[in-house]
């Protein structure tokens, strides 16, 4: 079952996708199809938005890094956040703006230290993010930092929130982005340094995590960087095909 | 999930009245955004790193804002009981202000206390050591006063004082901080940002009791607790 959050009608909603894709249930009755939905990013509000670096080790030696030997984790906020359908905004001072295609697990019960073993349970589904960093602005302090990874519209996410159980081995996912149809990432999820079992046991041990909380777990190999009019899409197998606009920033 | 929590906030608060301790808690509603650390904003902290900020792993001094996250669950109410994790003996006391973002922009502020595990690499983010459950106790917020750059902070710990600390440190006063984090990232209504903390801030271990004032500012209390009481 596919969750979206939307806009209808003046106030914001979720919804099931239909089986076809065509169209978007709401609890209200009403049915928008799915194209004309304006389309919000899957967030509980208030939740907590987790990204990791370096979590999958050919992209850690493509930057010159050795992979960490605990998570690299960093926090963001929700003005990050963009739609399915949505903006990344590149700013004009900068070229190297690269997408990374993500797997997004989303927490469907309250988790405090966890098990290993246990973890993959407190998951209650999955989405898809392209976690954008700007090269540029990269400076070695709390690296990546927030001028980096948190920037208005830098992370789209969506297009929905997959339930857990429709998705099976989540080690066992296709990544893909593609720059206006060409190819420029493309991994599995088994090559995570972390596996999301052992990122949520390792999060659950420094604090309570609450349904709604999210973890970007990562990109795989494959550094592009954008221009203004280029069509993104990220997909991950059996999760979502996330796609946006990149757009020079005003 | 609301009801489980409400029972377990109810059966805390039960608890702790028993023992005269009442909790209040930011998961009453009182906020709902993010809030935004500032670091390295410290004039004489940036100075005394200085040589090792040009070294590695840094290599460089600072040029922008340098920020952190505390999501909205480390937000306590004044009052409130923070607990050492496992395997801390105490706690960096960073007595600060936020800046409050409202429907109508920056125009309000509070006192805050910025916990954190005591950390001195600031390569990689600090998220373990900044942002967990109870890290940042915020008092009531007042509007923004129209000049913050000569306030004086006062921490006290058991009734002594025992840091003073002026916002005539920072590096980016408050205009300045607000408009270079305008340059990359927006803050929305309910959102906060720490204008920057003390290099030279107390640490604080089990049982002690913390207030910190400021003229003009209500009081903000909070107490330490040992792991596992009253978190």
């Amino acid at each position: 079952m596919k969750h979206v959050r939307l806009v209808h009608a003046g106030r914001e909603q979720w919804g099931v996708l239909s089986a076809d894709g065509a169209s978007v249930h709401l609890a209200s009755g009403h049915d928008v199809a799915f194209d004309e939905a304006v389309l919000l990013p899957p967030v509980t509000p208030g939740a907590r938005i987790f990204a990791l670096g370096l979590n999958y080790a050919d992209h850690s030696a493509e930057l010159g890094f050795k992979a960490p030997d605990k998570p690299l984790v960093f926090l963001k906020g929700p003005n990050s956040l963009v739609a399915h359908g949505g903006t990344a905004w590149r700013p004009r001072d900068a070229e190297q703006m690269h997408p990374e295609c993500e797997l997004v697990a989303v927490i469907g019960q309250t988790a405090r230290n966890v098990a290993e073993d246990d973890a993959l349970a407190f998951v209650g589904g999955y989405t898809v993010a392209c976690d954008y960093a700007v090269r540029e602005y990269l400076e070695n302090y709390y690296r990546p930092n927030l001028r980096v990874k948190n920037r208005d519209a830098l992370t789209p996410l969506g297009p929905w929130v997959v339930n857990a159980a429709d998705v099976g081995d989540p080690q066992a996912l296709r990544l893909s982005t593609t720059i206006n149809g060409t190819e420029v990432q493309s991994g599995s999820t088994a090559d995570m340094v972390f596996p999301i079992a052992r990122l949520i046991a390792y999060l659950s041990a420094i604090m309570t995590l609450e349904p709604g909380d999210m973890i970007l777990t990562g990109t795989p190999h494959g550094v592009a960087f954008v221009n203004d009019g280029d069509a993104v899409v990220c997909e991950v197998e059996g999760v979502g095909r996330l796609a946006h606009r990149v757009e020079l920033a005003p | 999930m609301f009801d489980h929590l409400s029972e377990l906030a109810g059966l805390t608060f039960i608890v702790l009245s028993i023992i005269g301790e009442p909790v209040k808690h930011g998961k009453d509603g009182m906020f709902a955004g993010t809030a935004y650390g500032t670091a390295l904003n410290d004039r004489r902290q940036v100075a005394a790193l200085d040589p090792a900020f040009r070294a590695a792993p840094y290599k460089a001094p600072p040029q922008a804002p340098v920020l952190y996250i505390k999501p909205g669950h480390c937000v306590v109410a004044g009052g409130a009981v923070v607990a050492l994790p496992a395997g801390c003996d105490a706690l960096g006391i960073a007595a600060t202000v936020a800046l409050q973002w409202t429907v109508t922009g920056a125009t309000a502020v509070r006192l805050a206390i910025d916990v954190s595990i005591p950390h001195d690499n600031f390569y990689r983010p600090a998220v373990a050591e900044l942002a967990r459950d109870g890290f940042l106790p915020v008092g009531a917020a007042i509007p923004r006063p129209a000049d913050l750059d000569a306030l004086e902070i006062v921490t006290e710990i058991d009734g002594e004082t025992v840091h003073r600390w002026s916002l005539s440190n920072l590096i980016r006063n408050v205009p300045t901080l607000i408009a270079d984090v305008a340059a990359f990232m927006t803050p929305m209504p309910g959102d906060m940002l720490l204008v920057g903390t003390a290099f030279d801030r107390p640490t604080a271990g089990a049982g002690r009791r913390i207030r910190v004032s400021a003229r003009g500012f209500p009081a903000l209390e909070a107490r330490i607790a040992a792991a596992g009481d009253g978190a």
